[in-house]
């Protein structure tokens, strides 16, 4: 059982906390769903628990945290490494070792574990998440759902009976997604863990979920049966946008044939044909590895040598970001292009409404740093944009808010051109889908 | 030849023998065994090396050994005034001699003549130097980090993590600096931003983000364990690890600056002598057992023999 009594937590005095005087009590063996917009303190719940927070990112924790009954606040991570396992956003990046069976006994070498029994606990996890072939599979070479299977099988390795999983299917196709969160109800039937998961893609979870934890970004949580999600708009459980699109047909704007991409004679993109044509969106889609960035940055290349303007936001939006403050992106935005000024301010006020130029972009939310990186290329008057994975990181009300951005921008007689996994989004916003074959 | 992999031996030994191979590059001075020891070391990695980040750095470590060679020329000839004598070889290049008066400091004076064998000393000094990054080279491009990571001892298990973190994040760095790059040249810049700044700001928060992740997971998987140990205690290591350090650069700085090889070997003896007592002294307090250990068989006491018989004939003076 874990217990957060009279809990608050902030970064500073100026900040807003993140926690306001929480009360919460997980049960045993239960499967528990945290959901909440982007920003609003979904991590920071579920690293307050393991100790990440704050031991790794500092600020001011009051209050009390109890597992099975026994108080913990202030404990270093490593010290509740045999009760809790913890996996990462991005399970690649929190690998420590260079092959499955490795990293599986990496845990329980930590925690001082026989040899012998190592070997046996390795040999259960290895059947239980279906290893077997992987054994002595080198990390990096596996795919997704693989990662994640490896990921959860380590953070429970000694035995753990408590596991924290910060949106584990955030970088996975559907499928993967659902094989994900069916290991997870099946490790909490049969095993009796309590699993805890931050989850932005509540579809698929939230039929399963015992509780559910919305943490509204004020400081304040609400927990209860899947009906608590009503008390956050911002998730859009109500939300059916319909989004009105003129659709005019504006003509073509570029013909590509027999598209193709391979470094170092590896293929990386497979010959592709399409038409682009202003006021139209067309979505490429695939599994991971198929060649969609290849696609999108080949498309890019292309546009530009037929002295076709384009705008392309990457999968990292920040990377075009290196200012102190939206104030200083605008200025050096509208001198580059020489335009009036606070016209890159315009811009972005009608894409995403009024941002407070003193922010500093790293503190923008994901769907507003997508809109400025959008906006300070915009401004240089575009034909084409290309956007790589733009739903990534955005909660249900931002994705609302992107698919309105991109459909005036089809209005306003712009082609698109935009990579996604969520087919969902698509549907909303593309006329046209483009299906990558991989090439392995 | 591809089936022998540098896997296959222990990373220990590869790193003795790198070891080994700078002790000798270091104890020489005759060109032909110098440039044929690194000839040797380039051939032994592209003979072993596998597909792995680490691995990827012979290119790095062949251009710091030309830049050594050359920088070392160079110096030679601006410098040249004094430090070799002129009378011996001939004259081969004639510069005009450039005397700068600095006041109460003397004078300095550059270039004037270059003699053959001012030129083939600083060579020599130049392929030594550059003996020993490249056998460093071999140590770092066969040896895989994290494998070593695991042998090490308790006591010296910290900073071997943080070291091979390091080299894993070289490659990321690497991959990261390139998507901005490309990201970059998407929006443009005016002329008031500086290049650096709008690289640098995404890239160090890239790695920094992501080896903080790291240190996280590692952290709450269990990383850093320990029981308590008492304060005097921890002192009497620090002060172990500082003899070990102190004496084995400055007797590793002796052989080669100096030609007093038993002082040098001695000095270096002491270091690697409190070494051992502090990883001794460290395994106390750390609760850490492993999975599978990096046993040593055959294959690898035939290198340690190698090494060992390279460390040999050097100090017989055989390789002069």
């Amino acid at each position: 059982m874990i217990e957060l009594r009279n809990l608050s937590f902030g970064y500073g005095p100026d900040d807003s906390p993140v926690f306001r005087r929480v009360q919460l009590t997980i049960p045993k063996g239960k499967f528990v769903l945290v959901c909440g917009p982007t920003g609003s303190g979904k991590s920071s719940l579920l690293k307050v628990i393991n100790g990440l927070v704050p031991q790794f990112t500092g600020g001011q924790l009051t209050g009390s945290i109890l597992i099975d009954g026994q108080d913990v606040t202030g404990t270093q991570p490593h010290d509740l490494a045999h009760l809790i396992g913890y996996v990462n956003q991005q399970p690649e990046g929190a690998f420590v070792t260079d092959t499955v069976e490795e990293e599986l006994a990496y845990g329980m070498e930590q925690l001082g574990f026989a040899p012998e029994i190592m070997r046996q606990r390795v040999a259960w996890l290895t059947e239980r998440f279906d290893l077997a072939d992987l054994l002595s599979a080198p990390l990096g070479f596996l795919s997704g759902g693989q990662q994640q299977r490896v990921a959860i099988g380590s953070a429970i390795a000694a035995g753990q009976k408590i596991l924290l999983l910060d949106e584990p299917t955030s970088a996975l196709d559907p499928a993967a997604a659902e094989a994900t969160i069916n290991l997870l109800a099946e490790l909490i039937e049969k095993d009796g863990l309590t699993v805890v998961l931050a989850e932005h893609r509540l579809d698929q979870v939230i039929d399963k979920a015992d509780l559910v934890i919305v943490t509204h970004g004020d400081g304040t949580i609400s927990s209860g049966t899947s009906s608590v999600i009503e008390t956050e708009p911002r998730l859009g459980a109500k939300v059916n946008l319909h989004i009105p699109r003129t659709n005019l047909e504006y003509g073509s704007l570029l013909s590509l044939k027999d598209l193709s991409v391979s470094y170092s004679g590896k293929v990386a993109l497979s010959p592709t044909s399409f038409d682009l044509k202003r006021g139209q969106v067309i979505a490429a889609v695939g599994k991971n590895g198929s060649g969609k960035t290849s696609l999108l940055w080949a498309t890019f290349e292309a546009a530009e040598q037929e002295g076709i303007k384009c705008a392309m936001v990457p999968q990292v939006a920040a990377d075009l970001l290196f200012l102190n403050s939206v104030a200083e992106e605008f200025l050096e935005s509208d001198s580059y292009a020489g335009v009036p000024a606070s016209s890159t301010g315009k811009l972005l006020e009608k894409l995403v409404g009024k941002v407070d130029p003193a922010t500093h972009p790293r503190d923008l939310s994901a769907g507003q740093q997508l809109a400025l990186a959008l906006a300070v290329q915009l401004v240089k008057g575009v034909d084409l944009i290309l956007m790589d994975e733009p739903t990534r990181g955005l909660d249900e009300l931002a994705k609302q808010a992107l698919a309105k951005i991109i459909n005036s921008l089809a209005d306003e007689g712009k082609a698109i051109l935009i990579t996604s996994h969520d087919s969902k989004f698509l549907a909303q916003v593309a006329d046209h889908t483009i299906s990558l074959e991989g090439t392995e | 030849m591809k089936h022998f992999k540098s896997s296959q031996i222990h990373p220990g030994a590869w790193w003795l023998l790198g070891f080994a191979c700078a002790f000798a590059a270091g104890a020489s001075r005759n060109p032909i065994f110098l440039i044929a020891l690194s000839v040797s070391i380039v051939v032994l990695i592209l003979l072993f090396r596998e597909q792995n980040p680490w691995s990827q750095s012979l290119r790095f470590y062949l251009g710091l050994s030309f830049s050594i060679i050359a920088i070392r020329i160079v110096f030679r000839i601006i410098f040249n005034y004094g430090v070799f004598d002129l009378a011996a070889g001939s004259t081969l290049i004639d510069l005009p001699q450039l005397t700068l008066n600095l006041g109460i400091l003397g004078s300095v004076n550059f270039f004037g003549q270059v003699s053959t064998a001012s030129l083939a000393n600083a060579s020599i000094d130049g392929l030594r130097m550059s003996g020993i990054v490249m056998s460093l080279g071999l140590a770092n491009s066969l040896a895989n980090p994290r494998r070593l990571l695991k042998a090490t001892p308790g006591a010296l298990y910290e900073v071997a993590s943080a070291m091979a973190i390091a080299i894993n994040l070289a490659p990321q760095l690497i991959s990261s600096a390139k998507r901005v790059n490309r990201a970059r040249q998407l929006r443009g810049r005016s002329k008031g931003v500086r290049t650096m700044r709008s690289l640098v700001v995404p890239i160090l928060e890239d790695t920094i983000e992501k080896s903080l992740s790291l240190a996280a997971s590692m952290d709450t998987r269990g990383f850093g364990r320990r029981s308590a140990t008492s304060a005097k205690f921890t002192i009497l290591t620090r002060f172990l690890s500082f003899v070990a350090i102190a004496s084995t650069a400055s007797g590793s700085y002796l052989l080669l600056s100096s030609n007093n090889l038993a002082l040098s070997l001695s000095l270096i003896a002491a270091g690697v002598l409190s070494a051992l007592a502090v990883i001794r002294a460290s395994n106390f307090g750390l609760i850490r057992t492993q999975y599978a250990k990096t046993r040593w068989r055959w294959n690898d006491f035939c290198v340690l023999v190698f090494a060992a018989s390279i460390v040999g004939l050097s100090s017989l003076g055989i390789f002069k």
